[in-house]
């Protein structure tokens, strides 16, 4: 082989390992290194409760009960959020989604999922930090997922597609949200404890 | 003739031996379950950041310490697959740049280069460290540590092998190999004249790897560099009679800059001081511990920062500080702040709190100095008296937006507001920063009592925090809040707030 060749091999395994092959397996590393953290707490727990037979425990169900609750109450203040902009507006955000970064706490440990903290953030970044309460919603929760609906926020905030007073309202309730999150984690978590514990009697 | 050279330079270092050992007196031991245990993790970041009592540490924690750091300073799997050039030692490799010379190298001047190659290659497997870190996790992955790699062997058998505990370090081996083999890769290329104009191509190529740290990864190059300025207290402290300094407040480990900062500004006031060095090695840990736990003011001392009150201090403790040769106290309201060095809850670690400042005055009375950003008490003014000082008059304020709790940031502009407290309260302090370019002017104190409200400008000072004490003197409740007073959005950062009743 020519020393030509050689060079030009030489910059092939270079270019295809740098370019290509090196982004996906640290995508795929990433990916495995985030995985274990559960948005659906509730399902989660009901799944491992469904693979148990026998009769369950009347405290499990209590506490299954208030993990419902929550997930109602995150699910509310998610979409009183998204009663705030004009349908507009959230064609623009949707339009712009392509320009949000990627989430800064995706392997922060002190948040249970990355984009509400990413959302507060964001606020307070584009319009510093001013709180006023959000007006609960009636109603059933708006369609979509969760996530998506949540990106839609990110991209209000990240185009300024919302107002002062909106913003401060959007930062009260993803607070509220983050609070929300964390009694879940922590309810989760004596959830999961009590039934890896009363193995046999489940 | 290799093998002779290496035994005339081990038979040369033998009378380094026992230097060696009196540096890292044992060997760590490493296993595979210490590096997967959260618990064994949590107890020795506490350790690093010195938030363990000092009285708390024991030989055996201490070496845990140091075997922790064999697996914290191994390269990972990933970062090698990513290659950059980065400071962390879980993702610190020679770097792309390295890679494509030595790639190059080695397929331009085949097997010449083959024994480099064999050198890079092992370099970089030792790098790896005892186990196999995939994705550059903090705590190994249990399944890793079924598969020990070649350095848990060479550290467990090869004699003096394991004082090379930071495994990333041989990285710098596998780098001198990976340039070694553009040499002889470059020399072929030079000597086969397939390239036009070569030495136009080498120039570009030695400006590129020269130029490196102004452009990859983390660009070092670039990084700010410690602020060699000596604050103007410490020329004033070298004109003070002679005798030993404690610079508060006191670390056992080097939590932050605060410790290579007490050393530097040494070289200016020239008296003797304690805890003269950063502490990472055991055998002087338990010796500072056996000095100041024997101490009731010296224990006080250490952490003073992250303790809250109450403290005791013993009368014939401050006594004995003067016997011992100590003189002068330091402390400081104005902190220089390190975004890079400052993690967790460290960033606490060198700003005193308003039990703290209690405490010295009760100790020592007035200050012999105090320029507003640092004090400089008198040992010899200390009545002798016990000193106690219960905190139950100072209430702390839990903030929203806390940098360390929260990891969220503070933005104001003007009229923006971050209620603080509502109730009875004589005095405020706290330390504040400005993330961004906020001066004096930008960040006040909102005190409305009584139907009156006014406003205290908290003088900030870019890159630093600064200790505020603000007087309320109000007879009844009082409401207290941060106010942006700035029109541009500015970031601030407030921590360890308190009112005292």
């Amino acid at each position: 082989m020519t020393l030509k060749n050689r060079l030009i091999i030489a910059g092939l395994i270079g270019t295809c390992w740098y370019g290509f092959i090196s982004p996906q397996i640290m995508g795929r590393i990433q990916k495995q290194r985030s995985r274990g953290l559960t948005l659906d707490a509730v399902e989660t727990v009901q799944d491992l409760l469904a693979q148990k037979t026998g009769e369950i425990d009347p405290s499990l169900v209590e506490m299954i009960d208030t993990l419902n609750s929550l997930k109602a109450k995150e699910d509310e203040r998610i979409s009183a959020m998204m009663s705030l902009p004009d349908q507009e507006a959230i064609s623009k955000a949707i339009i712009g989604l392509r320009d949000l970064s990627p989430p800064r706490y995706e392997t922060d440990h002190r948040f249970f999922e990355p984009l509400i903290p990413e959302l507060t953030v964001l606020i307070i970044e584009t319009y510093g930090y001013a709180v006023e309460p959000l007006a609960e919603t009636e109603g059933p929760p708006s369609e979509g997922r969760r996530s998506d609906k949540l990106e839609v926020l990110l991209s209000l905030v990240h185009h300024k597609l919302v107002s002062d007073e909106h913003a401060a309202q959007i930062l009260s309730a993803s607070m509220e949200l983050s609070a929300i999150e964390v009694e879940r984690r922590v309810l989760e978590g004596v959830l999961r404890d009590a039934i890896s514990g009363e193995d046999s009697g489940l | 003739m290799v093998l002779g050279s290496l035994m005339l330079a081990g038979v040369l270092n033998v009378p380094l031996i026992l230097e060696a050992r009196r540096e890292t007196p044992s060997r760590p031991s490493i296993s595979a379950e210490l590096f997967s245990s959260d618990t064994a993790f949590k107890e020795v970041q506490s350790i690093s950041d010195g938030s363990t009592p000092i009285e708390d540490l024991t030989e055996d924690s201490l070496k845990q310490v140091d075997a922790i750091q064999v697996h914290l300073n191994s390269t990972s799997l990933g970062s090698l697959i990513d290659a950059r050039f980065v400071s962390n030692p879980l993702n610190s490799t020679p770097g792309r740049f390295a890679y494509l010379v030595g790639l190059f190298g080695l397929l331009t001047a085949g097997r010449r280069t083959w024994g480099w190659a064999t050198i890079a290659l092992g370099a970089t497997v030792l790098s790896l460290g005892p186990f196999l870190n995939v994705s550059g996790a903090l705590l190994l992955n249990p399944e890793a540590t079924h598969w020990p790699l070649p350095y848990y062997w060479a550290h467990e058998y090869m004699p003096f092998f394991s004082k090379a505990y930071r495994p990333y370090r041989l990285g710098v081996i596998a780098m001198t190999a990976l340039a070694a083999i553009g040499a002889i890769g470059t020399a072929a290329v030079l000597r086969s004249g397939v390239i036009r104009a070569p030495v136009l191509w080498l120039t570009l190529l030695a400006i590129l790897g020269f130029s490196q740290p102004h452009w990859i990864g983390e660009k070092p190059g670039s990084q700010p560099l410690a602020d060699a300025q000596i604050e103007p207290i410490y020329t004033e402290l070298a004109a003070l009679e002679a005798g030993a300094v404690i610079e508060l407040p006191l670390h056992y480990q080097p939590v932050s800059t605060a410790n290579a900062r007490s050393q530097f500004v040494q070289t200016k006031h020239k008296h003797p001081i304690l805890n003269s060095n950063q502490l990472i090695r055991w055998p002087d840990l338990l010796r500072f511990q056996g000095l100041v736990t024997s101490n009731s003011a010296l224990s006080t001392f250490v952490n003073l920062s992250r303790t809250p009150a109450p403290y005791v201090v013993k009368g014939e403790d401050i006594t004995a500080l003067t016997e011992l040769g100590f003189r002068w106290v330091v402390a400081h309201k104005q902190v220089p702040s390190d975004d890079i060095a400052l993690a967790g809850d460290m960033a606490r670690a060198d700003l005193l709190g308003t039990g703290a400042w209690m405490l010295l005055e009760e100790m020592f009375g007035a200050p012999v100095l105090d320029n507003g950003d640092s004090v400089v008490w008198d040992v010899a003014n200390a009545t002798g008296e016990p000193v106690e000082v219960s905190g139950q008059r100072i209430e702390s304020i839990p903030i929203r937006l806390d940098p360390v709790l929260d990891n969220l940031p503070l933005l104001l502009k003007n009229g923006q507001t971050l209620p603080l407290f509502k109730g009875k309260a004589s005095w405020f302090s706290a330390w504040v920063r400005p993330v961004s370019e906020a001066t004096k002017g930008d960040l006040v104190l909102r005190i409305e009592d009584e139907g009156i409200v006014r406003e205290v400008d908290l003088n900030l000072v870019s890159g630093h925090w600064r200790y505020v004490s603000i007087p309320i003197e109000s007879a009844g409740k009082s409401t207290l809040s941060l106010v942006g007073r700035s029109d541009e959005l500015h970031q601030f950062e407030i921590i360890s707030a308190s009112v005292v009743q």
